[in-house]
């Protein structure tokens, strides 16, 4: 078995489930954006359970992010708008990404091109390291910058131009994330298969905003923000089933997942794993729970492998 | 800050009492926490078992009992009044300790703690750890008399803690900026975003400044940058590089926009 091959659980685990050339030892993963690039400061509790890691979105230049206000909650949920805060893909190259290998997790690096121009420059620091990263997440759903992420994947030709050139770029895994926010989110999903993706992350948060009654003007210096937290779960189940239901290559769900019966439903509906974000603000055990969840479902219902529960609400 | 030391679990609530108005007094029995704890560092207390409201709130550490947090919370909205309703003995999810607390003080430096309203609670902590081993005096500003209460509670732990109020009502008129007095090798405060900027204006630039900035807070240990403060090094996070930043790098004009 190759290094990037590894995991925290047993060998043969009902849990484990493979992503293209990577074997993940549970089918939860961190979410892009709530993962620290610093090793010091991962939240050891919540490593276990946890199958893979995303990193931060990564952008060619440094970004210091949105000013303003950066979070307001809702209802079981959350607004953000952080605006892809990142060191820059140099400094995470040589800075972070050794650091985030070191942890024995599959990683996929989380990247967001703000231009066509910029995707070789973007990916060629990565060239190095391809065998040990488990897949770059191609970022086209970020709500919260003026250029790339969601502008790109709202139409199915954006997504379809963006993707490849990243398969140009990247000869490893390559998965796209896609923003619920496509008006035809079948559409964009079957544009990013055809055009080279290996796995499709869906999806990310959900556009939305919050209004200062005192000040009388919007919360967020720029008026819109992204909704996640479990009060998304059921539209994101629905995105995952729609696109499951769609193509042919592996679908990681994302959104609102907060307990192991969000991801069980993720999974049933055909996701092959799941992504925890804000689930980490509540809850530092819950890959743990999600795979203590997970297994004993799996015992009761009798499933011997989690790739045969894998799709299995759709039957 | 290194986050192998947060631990997040089931803090028991054990004593729990209103100690004015809209302020309560928390004692959580959380071992890992107490034991850990540094002046400056704050907990992530959950309000709710349920998901509603979603995040746990930023509370700083007033103190340590025993096993132990002593907590002084402010009731400002819907989820701390919340925490109101609940019994003694209730199970809370308690993440902590966390962030960048005060620096360890140095012998033969005088130290002003500056608090405004409740944002002495983590100077309690500093002072109750290292009141009586270095020189260090307690300068809290208040609105009214009708914090009196505060006060008392205070002056258990800090028996000749100045305070001086908006309205001169309790002690002098005025506030921690109008009256400053005496001579300081460091500032530390927490408090109002203004009075925390009024001191960075009025203090001489020889004096060290170290506040501890409030800031709405994600997921408490550097992953979600929801929390940062803009600096002369670029946004650094309240809950890694703060609460306790060194005021004098804080862009003070941008923070307080």
């Amino acid at each position: 078995m190759e290094e990037r091959c590894c995991g925290m659980s047993s060998v043969n685990s009902p849990l484990e489930i493979s992503l293209g050339k990577t074997l993940f030892a549970t089918p939860v993963m961190a979410a892009s954006g709530v993962w620290p690039l610093e090793r010091r400061l991962w939240p050891v509790q919540a490593l276990e359970g946890l199958g893979g890691i995303c990193s931060k979105g990564i952008t060619l230049l440094p970004r210091e992010g949105n000013p303003g206000t950066r979070l307001a909650e809702t209802p079981a949920g959350l607004l953000n708008s952080i605006g892809l805060q990142n060191p820059g893909m140099k400094v995470f190259e040589a800075t972070y990404l050794p650091e985030l290998l070191r942890g024995n997790l599959p990683l996929a690096v989380n990247v967001a091109p703000q231009s066509e121009e910029e995707f070789q420059e973007l990916f060629e620091p990565l060239e190095p390291w391809a065998s040990r990263i488990a897949a770059v997440e191609l970022n086209l759903s970020c709500p919260n910058v003026k250029a790339g992420g969601m502008s790109w994947g709202k139409d199915p030709d954006g997504v379809a131009l963006a993707t490849r050139l990243a398969r140009s770029c990247w000869k490893g895994d390559l998965w796209i994330k896609l923003t619920p926010q496509a008006p035809d989110l079948p559409a964009v999903a079957r544009a990013a298969e055809y055009s080279g993706a290996d796995a499709l992350v869906v999806g990310n948060t959900w556009l939305g905003m919050a209004m200062d009654l005192q000040k009388k003007r919007p919360v967020f210096e720029r008026v819109v923000a992204g909704l996640s937290g479990p009060a998304i779960f059921p539209l994101a189940l629905q995105t995952v089933w729609s696109v499951a239901g769609t193509v042919d290559i592996p679908v990681i769900g994302c959104g609102g997942v907060q307990s192991w019966e969000h991801a069980a439903a993720m999974i049933l509906a055909g996701a092959r794993a799941v992504q925890v974000g804000s689930g980490f603000l509540r809850n530092l055990s819950l890959p743990k729970e999600i795979t203590e969840g997970l297994l004993a479902y799996m015992l009761r219902e009798k499933f011997g492998s989690l790739g045969e529960m894998v799709g299995a609400g759709r039957k | 800050m290194d986050s192998s030391k947060i631990w997040e679990g089931q803090g028991i609530l054990r004593e729990f009492r209103p100690l004015m108005d809209n302020v309560l007094l928390l004692e959580v029995e959380a071992p890992s926490v107490a034991a850990r704890a540094h002046p400056g560092e704050f907990v992530l207390l959950s309000v709710s078992p349920s998901w509603d409201p979603f995040l746990h709130r930023p509370l700083g550490i007033a103190g340590v009992s025993g096993d132990r947090v002593v907590l002084l919370v402010q009731v400002v909205g819907r989820g701390t009044a919340l925490l109101q309703t609940l019994p003694s003995g209730t199970a809370l999810t308690l993440r902590g300790p966390l962030g960048q607390g005060f620096p360890s003080p140095r012998e033969g430096r005088r130290y002003l703690l500056a608090a405004g309203g409740l944002g002495v609670v983590p100077l309690l902590f500093a002072y109750r750890q290292w009141g009586e081993l270095f020189s260090m005096e307690v300068l809290l500003g208040v609105p009214d008399a009708s914090w009196a209460p505060l006060g008392s509670y205070l002056r258990q732990f800090v028996p000749d803690i100045r305070m001086v109020s908006d309205d001169g009502t309790l002690g002098e008129r005025g506030n921690p900026c109008t009256c400053l007095e005496g001579c300081w090798d460091e500032v530390w405060a927490c408090g109002p975003l203004p009075l925390l900027r009024g001191l960075w204006e009025c203090l001489p630039p020889d004096v060290s400044y170290y506040p501890s900035l409030e800031a709405r807070m994600g997921c408490g240990y550097g992953g979600c940058l929801g929390c940062v403060v803009p600096t002369k090094e670029g946004n650094l996070r309240a809950c890694v590089e703060g609460p306790v930043m060194d005021g004098r790098k804080v862009l003070w004009h941008e923070l307080c926009k």
